[in-house]
């Protein structure tokens, strides 16, 4: 038995693990999991393939801010394989200073990020190469993946097989229930669309992983408990905040200029790349620390502009021209959040409400970084930069990612899970997913998620 | 309503790429022309003041003469001010001065004429919008106030 259709077999006793959510977290969670003979539930409210009137029914919400009306729904997939259903493919490691909010740094990290490639099938080089490119920036690509990895036939075998994976469909876990002290989850509330309801309790040695995206875990935990009015784990009102996006500005610079500022190419083992010119630590720390990720994009010389004509004739014809397109991380700030709205999804859990909006504190070290590029090229009168104003003030579309709403800290006035991803408080209750990010980096999050989820499994059975 | 998956994820995608799409535009070049009857070409980006949105040195903008119109060449133009070229387009973009556009039509060869909107034109989207063309133009229609076009010679 590998898929449970009803909440009525569902037998408790047989699993270590219960797991909500099938995406990249939760499916490589339960994978390392049950390569290690651990049993684990992976519980979903979706079906095997998308579905609008499930989606439509489980992810509306009220949204308040950048990024657009349906941006934060269009990126929280209810089906088996989770939000691996729109996944772009794109992979790469956070950076080193990418840490420095967190609890953990790279390198407890690395070793998992090369079990995250393995995962993915890809070569674990995209986790260690990066090249010099101009003093005070680098180049560090993200791997691309044409067909990238959807979690759902990727796991079909967690339905078909009958290992140490169970997973139950159509299912939502629709409540926590904490203990007397809030020490821990004492018991969770499954529902069916046809109505079935059944309140399971954990055993001592159970524990509970949220792997339910950015929003399903802070839904999860925002929702209080039957008379309360705190959610399991939102004791100091942390949980829904710091929400975080990548705010991407396309085609918001451009860098024309001698063609010694082609970027450099990596090894062929890399793969389908994008190429990126990220600053340096020295770069990083001078022009406010944000991570900014600048695709270089060629493309012709644009013979309306002025500036252009004088280079290229300075040149003398030695000249080459890249739009930029910046890819962002956004600063953490508590006021950007998820909170309730008053109406609730067919299981009863309430909806949501967003308001996220990337500040001066995220666009002005943009303009500082892509300055500090013109400079730079400027200084060795090698090539120009072009800012284009209105562009980077603009509404910026995102990657579809969704981070930071339960996000990792060591101090529980200002985090909500710990650095093994366990909920502050609770000794059974952890986050796998996005959501724990402290800070977002501009790289793609999935590779990290699922060297967060990696780490998790160790974590949880001893072996970290 | 229930969609299949496929529909499903290309619904959901469509709109992701649109946004980009959407976004894109506010800088893409040469996308739009402006006889085919349609919406009025959605600016690009209005040239800034002074480095025109470029870090320059002072020696760049010494030799590039700041934010002084550039002048038609007019030993490669045969300029008519006032003077409408209808067709023809093969691309548009927003420039700094008529000088500029004329520039832009000098150094494409497939360029034999341009059109320029001025500042006094009606319509604030098409002020400062240029239309390279070649010699497929429909008419032209002189005492357009609001125009100035010229002719390769």
């Amino acid at each position: 038995m590998a898929q449970i259709s009803s909440v009525s077999d569902v037998d408790i006793s047989r699993y270590d693990v219960l797991i909500v959510g099938s995406g990249p977290a939760g499916c490589s969670l339960a994978d390392r999991l049950s390569a290690k003979d651990v049993a684990c539930l992976i519980i979903e409210t979706g079906r095997d393939g998308y579905n609008q009137d499930i989606q439509t029914a489980y992810t509306a919400m009220d949204t308040r801010g950048h990024f657009g009306n349906q941006h934060w729904a269009q990126h929280w997939i209810r089906a088996f394989g989770g939000t691996s259903m729109v996944w772009g493919g794109w992979c790469a490691p956070l950076d080193e200073q990418d840490f420095d909010a967190w609890p953990i740094s790279l390198s407890d990290l690395r070793p998992y990020y090369d079990t995250a490639a393995d995962l993915l099938k890809l070569d674990r080089v995209i986790n260690s190469y990066e090249a010099d490119y101009l003093p005070g920036f680098k180049f560090k690509p993200f791997r691309t993946v044409i067909g990238a990895m959807r979690f759902g036939e990727e796991y079909q075998s967690f339905l078909t097989d009958a290992g140490r994976v169970d997973v139950l469909l159509g299912t939502t876990v629709s409540g926590l229930h904490p203990n007397v002290a809030r020490s821990s989850v004492s018991a969770v509330t499954l529902h069916q669309p046809d109505g079935t309801e059944r309140r399971l309790t954990l055993a001592e040695h159970q524990r509970l992983v949220l792997a339910a995206g950015g929003m399903g875990n802070a839904q999860l935990m925002l929702n209080p408990p039957p008379s309360s009015d705190t959610g399991v784990g939102n004791e100091t009102d942390q949980v829904g905040r710091y929400l975080m996006e990548h705010p991407h500005y396309i085609q918001t610079a451009a860098l024309v200029g001698r063609r010694r500022l082609a970027p450099p190419a990596p090894p062929s083992n890399f793969g389908e790349f994008v190429p990126n010119i990220l600053a340096d630590r020295t770069t990083y720390t001078k022009t406010g620390k944000l991570s900014v990720a600048m695709e270089l994009v060629e493309r012709e010389m644009n013979r309306v502009d002025r500036v252009e004509r004088f280079l290229s004739d300075k040149y003398q014809g030695d000249f080459v021209a890249y739009n930029i397109n910046v890819r962002s991380e956004m600063r953490a700030s508590p006021d950007n959040r998820v909170t309730l709205a008053p109406s609730r999804d067919p299981s009863g859990l309430p909806l949501l409400k967003t308001m996220c909006m990337a500040g001066s504190d995220t666009v002005r070290p943009i303009f500082d970084v892509l300055e500090e590029l013109g400079k730079t090229v400027l200084s060795r009168d090698i090539g120009r930069v072009f800012i284009h104003n209105d562009t980077l003030v603009s509404n910026p579309s995102g990657g579809g990612h969704t981070m930071g709403t339960t996000a990792m800290g060591s101090d529980p006035r200002v985090s909500v899970v710990d650095a093994n991803c366990k909920v502050h408080r609770y000794s059974n209750l952890y986050v796998a997913g996005s959501s724990v990010f402290t800070s977002g980096g501009s790289a793609n999050p999935t590779l990290t998620i699922i060297a967060l989820a990696a780490r998790l499994a160790d974590h949880l059975t001893g072996a970290a | 309503m229930s969609m299949t998956r496929r529909e499903g994820l290309l619904a959901i995608v469509g709109v992701v790429a649109g946004g980009i799409v959407a976004n894109a535009s506010n800088f893409a070049v040469n996308t739009f022309g402006r006889s085919a009857g349609g919406p009025p070409p959605v600016a690009n980006f209005e040239p800034a003041g002074l480095g025109m949105g470029w870090v320059l040195s002072e020696a760049d903008m010494a030799e590039l003469g700041g934010l002084e119109a550039q002048a038609i060449d007019e030993t490669r133009f045969e300029v008519t001010e006032r003077m409408d070229y209808i067709g023809g387009d093969f691309t548009a973009f927003r420039a700094m001065s008529s000088g500029d556009c004329a520039a832009a039509c000098d150094s494409d060869p497939a360029c034999t004429r341009f059109t320029y909107a001025t500042t006094k034109h009606d319509t604030v989207a098409k002020r400062k919008m240029c239309w390279l063309k070649n010699d497929e133009i429909e008419a032209s229609r002189a005492n357009s106030g609001a125009y100035i076009s010229g002719q390769k010679r």
